[in-house]
């Protein structure tokens, strides 16, 4: 070989060489754009871990909680990731033709509203439900990026105080009748709820067809709530500030969702309130898992907590009958269970009567105070994301429909 | 016209226009300057003002918010924790002191160790301050301010505490939180215009408190130094400056001496400027439609002004050219108008003497023909008394011979024609007949003359090319006088090739120009390649009774040029000796009747 067909396959290979590395640096860029544009695919909830337990996620797109898909929906989901901090669901489409859809769902998870508030202002999140007016109105106040969409909640869905009808103290009804006078829900209703609320007399509304007229409203009135406690002996004999019986202080603690911040300025308030009578209280802030189990174990001494009441006997079965699993509050009273069992034999012009009988007698032993049916839900979507998350009546669409902006 | 050789610049409404336009503009212009300048600073010195007391405004809000909630601190401290010994009491008065002062977050009581005894929240550590330097500051008595800081769950907050005396002694600390987003709505509140900002910084730069809340969870820092040194030096002031997205920024800012912090409010210059700017558009606006209006209103005078003066060039041009019936008509009674007077009365004075002239010139013309006639008549005279006695003499004879007798007979004739030509010249001359003006088809008229002297040109080795430019064109004139006109000098023009030779007749329309005053001219030119004309003959070759040629009768071009002028037209002459002439009538178009 001479010297200049050396240097001509010298210079071929460095060509072929040099073309081998453009297209590698082609392929890779092209690879890291579908990368990016895959990754830029996700559509962020965010939840609060007090609120919502990661493990009932998948209860809650199914429960429609979340609207994630439609029902029937040829589009399916599929979870690839859950931690306390995020749940993450992969969504498959049928074909193709879904390239400005989300890819995936991710559920983030946060230990405070005050976190949450600022990751809707960032914009590190795209989806998120809080039903604190405060809240809403930060969140309006500092970004033009979201549009506020209104849930409202099914009738019935109602704030309570769960009390432990087993605890020492607070298993006498004339005790939890005397705590639920002595909190203010005027108060309550006028400055936190800024009146978007019902207050409540039972575990149905005033608009639902079974309530019943005449119930005790347990307007707000110290006065009986001292009365009350006195007759059962609780007073403060050594002077330290808390009622006593028997050389043991009236203390017990409430539980609630830690971090959610109407439920933690619900409590502060509730607080003073009993405080006031010389009941000593100790905040029991908890995520929902752990209210869960201790629910489960009937392990707490109140509870802050939301509940829906549908209008049929087996909800409130499941809630106040002695024999029921799901009866959290220990509650036992023989004629409330009768009724419940004659109910499912009666007509049903005679079981309405029954219902009325049985939130009668609820309303005298007061096993929970019913505080207000809580009226508005606020969805907050981030509209600099997404399109297309609004019908014409202007409901909500479920995730997988919603389009990313190009 | 005249008038039109004039260049624009040069004109007198032109330089009246200029200087009115100048007068009534440069006021305006000045007027303008002046006021845009005033709303300039004007504005300038509103926004500064607005923003520095928006800034003070908010700067003592935010020290009063920061005060009271220290003076809340201390006095419940002071006055009743350390009264109250009871546990439930002290837990009551701090979560009344939440409920009630949304400025506290959370308010803990701790011991003098540092441990959290009651809390508004939840404890998870009792000793998560036991460790800290503030713990030791209080127990030495003094107060506690942390910096600003972003806690856990990204809330804005600064730390406070106060010691809790019993009998002079602390004994508990009152710690604080302070919600530093109650802040917030103040600098919401202080926001001027769209894409205005309002924010409090600490001494570090980061942002507090800010319009957009993004800022500080992004824990974003302003980072402009000159506004932080004077901050830092406590130096109130305002500012404009370019901010890092390369924004022009009007600020003004205020510092906060215990906390260092600073206090901006601040707006882009050019939202901040938009009224002064719509200010400055329409003062720019009214300058324009003042000085179009000003200019307009000039032109308007000025040409009411040069009007009269106009009508004086154009009336004097009129003049001069010839039309001396003319007068300008008289509008208002200034200088101009005056002027206008004098001169048609001048003009008056000037027709009268023009006619006298004319007149004058007529008779002399008469008298030169009579004694030119006189001499003229006197040759056939002579002639024919020669012939009538020769004519005697033959009678006389025995036998006359009648061939002789009608010979002397034919010239006595012939020469009482001549007679009667003389006389009838005369006559045309000296009493001209009113003209008979008809349209008439110029080129055919032409052709019919042509035709007719065809013979004669023929004869004499002329030969006659026609060049018509325009046909079928109507021309209003006294048919047989001008055809009588381009007889003369076509014959002429035949006479003057004795050779032979060409003779070119070209018809053609000179069309006017723009100017009403103008007219179209028709051009009749005869172009002879004849032996041309001596710059003597060419003075005289108009004069009545002057001819270059033996038998010819020094009318025919007299009464030619005559008849044109009659007709508003003139004859031109051209030539050039050995090459030939060209006769130029021009006759004026006038319109159809």
């Amino acid at each position: 070989m001479n010297k200049e067909s050396y240097i001509s396959i010298k210079y071929l290979f460095l060509l072929i060489e040099c073309g081998v590395i453009l297209f590698l640096l082609q392929t890779k860029t092209s690879f890291s754009q579908v990368d990016k544009n895959e990754s830029s695919r996700l559509l962020i909830v965010g939840e609060l871990l007090g609120k919502v337990a990661p493990e009932d996620i998948s209860r809650l797109i199914q429960s429609n909680y979340y609207p994630v898909l439609r029902t029937n929906s040829e589009i399916k989901l599929d979870r690839v990731d859950s931690s306390p901090q995020q749940v993450v669901y992969q969504v498959i489409y049928p074909n193709e033709n879904y390239l400005n859809r989300p890819k995936q769902i991710v559920f983030k998870f946060f230990e405070s509203e005050y976190r949450l508030i600022a990751a809707i202002i960032t914009e590190e999140i795209d989806f998120a439900i809080t039903e604190s007016y405060e809240a809403a109105e930060e969140i309006d106040n500092s970004t033009s990026s979201y549009t506020i969409h209104f849930r409202y909640p099914p009738p019935n869905f109602i704030k309570l105080i769960a009390y432990n009808n087993q605890h020492h103290i607070l298993k006498n009804e004339k005790i939890r009748r005397a705590l639920t006078y002595a909190i203010n829900r005027n108060n309550i209703f006028s400055r936190l709820l800024r009146q978007q609320a019902y207050l409540a007399d039972g575990p149905l509304s005033n608009e639902s067809k079974f309530h019943t007229s005449g119930l005790d409203e347990y307007k707000f009135s110290p006065r009986k709530a001292i009365q009350l406690l006195q007759n059962e002996n609780w007073k403060d004999t050594n002077g330290d500030g808390i009622l006593d019986r028997n050389g043991k202080p009236f203390q017990f603690s409430i539980t609630y969702e830690k971090g959610v911040l109407l439920d933690e300025q619900l409590v502060t308030r509730i607080k003073i309130d009993w405080n006031k009578l010389g009941i000593d209280v100790i905040r029991n802030p908890l995520f929902k898992s752990e209210i869960k189990k201790r629910l489960a174990q009937k392990n707490y001494d109140t509870i802050l907590m939301n509940h829906l009441f549908e209008e049929n006997i087996e909800s409130f079965e499941a809630f106040f009958k002695s024999t029921s699993k799901e009866n959290i509050l220990g509650y036992k009273n023989r004629t409330v269970d009768s009724y419940i069992d004659l109910y499912k034999i009666q007509a049903p012009s005679t079981q309405k009567v029954l219902l009325q009988a049985i939130q009668k007698q609820i309303n005298e032993d007061h096993p929970a105070a019913f505080l207000f049916f809580l009226w508005v839900d606020r969805y907050f979507v981030n509209r600099n994301k997404f399109t297309n998350f609004m019908d014409q009546k202007g409901l909500l669409l479920p995730f997988t429909e919603w389009n990313l902006k190009k | 016209m005249p008038e039109l050789q004039i260049k624009i610049k040069h004109r007198f409404l032109t330089k009246l226009l200029i200087s009115h336009i100048l007068l009534a503009s440069i006021p305006i212009i000045i007027t303008g300057v002046v006021l845009i300048q005033t709303v300039q600073n004007t504005v300038e010195a509103t926004i500064k003002d607005r923003n520095m007391r928006l800034a003070r405004h908010l700067a003592n809000s935010t020290k009063t918010t920061i005060e009271n909630a220290e003076k809340t601190l201390e006095f419940n401290a002071s006055n009743i924790l350390s009264t109250l010994k009871n546990r439930l009491d002290q837990d009551l008065v701090i979560n009344e002191m939440v409920n009630e002062f949304p400025i506290f977050r959370d308010i803990k009581i701790l011991d003098d160790s540092g441990r959290i005894i009651i809390s508004t929240t939840y404890i998870e550590d009792p000793e998560q301050y036991c460790t800290q330097q503030f713990i030791r500051q209080i127990l030495q008595g003094k107060d506690y301010q942390s910096d600003f800081y972003l806690s856990e769950d990204k809330f804005p907050v600064i730390d406070l505490a106060e010691p809790i005396r019993s009998y002079n002694e602390i004994e508990e600390i009152l710690f604080a939180k302070l919600n530093l987003k109650k802040m917030w709505e103040l600098v919401e509140s202080s926001v001027i215009g769209k894409y205005g900002q309002a924010f409090i910084f600490d001494k570090y730069g980061r942002y507090v408190a800010h319009s957009e809340p993004k800022m500080v969870y992004l824990k974003q820092q302003f980072l402009e130094e000159e506004i932080l040194l004077d901050i830092k030096n406590n130096l109130n002031n305002q500012k404009i400056y370019i901010n890092k997205d390369g924004i022009k920024m009007i600020a003004a800012y205020i510092s906060l001496p215990p906390m260092n912090w600073g206090v901006v409010i601040q707006q882009p210059v050019e939202e901040a400027f938009t009224v002064a700017d719509k200010m400055k558009r329409q003062i720019f606006w009214f300058v324009a439609f003042s000085i179009i209006l000003s200019s307009f209103i000039a032109f308007i005078y000025t040409s009411w002004i040069v009007t009269p003066v106009n009508q004086l060039v154009s009336g004097i041009d009129k003049f001069s050219t010839g039309d001396l019936h003319y007068r300008i008509p008289l509008l208002g009674n200034d200088e101009i108008s005056m002027l206008a007077e004098r001169f048609n009365e001048m003009a008056e004075k000037l027709t009268i003497v023009q006619e006298k002239l004319k007149r004058a010139e007529r008779l002399e013309t008469l008298n030169k023909m009579a004694s030119v006639l006189s001499h003229e008549i006197r040759n056939p005279l002579n002639a024919m008394v020669v012939n009538m006695q020769v004519m005697e003499r033959e009678f006389n004879k025995s036998t006359p011979k009648i061939s002789k007798l009608r010979h002397y007979l034919g010239i006595v004739a012939s020469e009482i024609q001549r007679v009667d030509d003389l006389v009838n010249n005369f006559l045309m001359v000296a009493r001209p007949t009113k003209l008979d003006r008809k349209n008439v088809k110029i080129d055919q008229l032409l052709d019919d003359i042509i035709i007719s002297q065809q013979a004669e040109a023929l004869h004499s080795g002329v030969r006659v090319n026609r060049k018509y430019y325009i046909t079928n064109l109507d021309l209003l004139v006294d048919e047989k006088k001008i055809r009588q006109v381009f007889l003369n000098i076509l014959l002429n023009a035949i006479q003057a090739i004795p050779g032979g030779g060409n003779l070119e007749i070209e018809l053609d329309l000179l069309k006017a120009t723009s100017d009403e005053d103008q007219i179209d001219w028709v051009l009749v030119k005869f172009r002879d390649t004849g032996k041309g004309i001596t710059k003597e003959q060419l003075a005289n070759i108009f004069d009545f009774y002057y001819s270059t040629k033996s038998n010819g009768t020094g009318l025919g071009l007299s009464v030619a040029r005559q008849i044109v002028e009659e007709h508003g037209g003139r004859i031109e002459v051209e030539s050039e000796l050995g090459f030939g002439s060209v006769f130029s009538v021009f006759l004026p178009k006038v319109k159809k009747i």
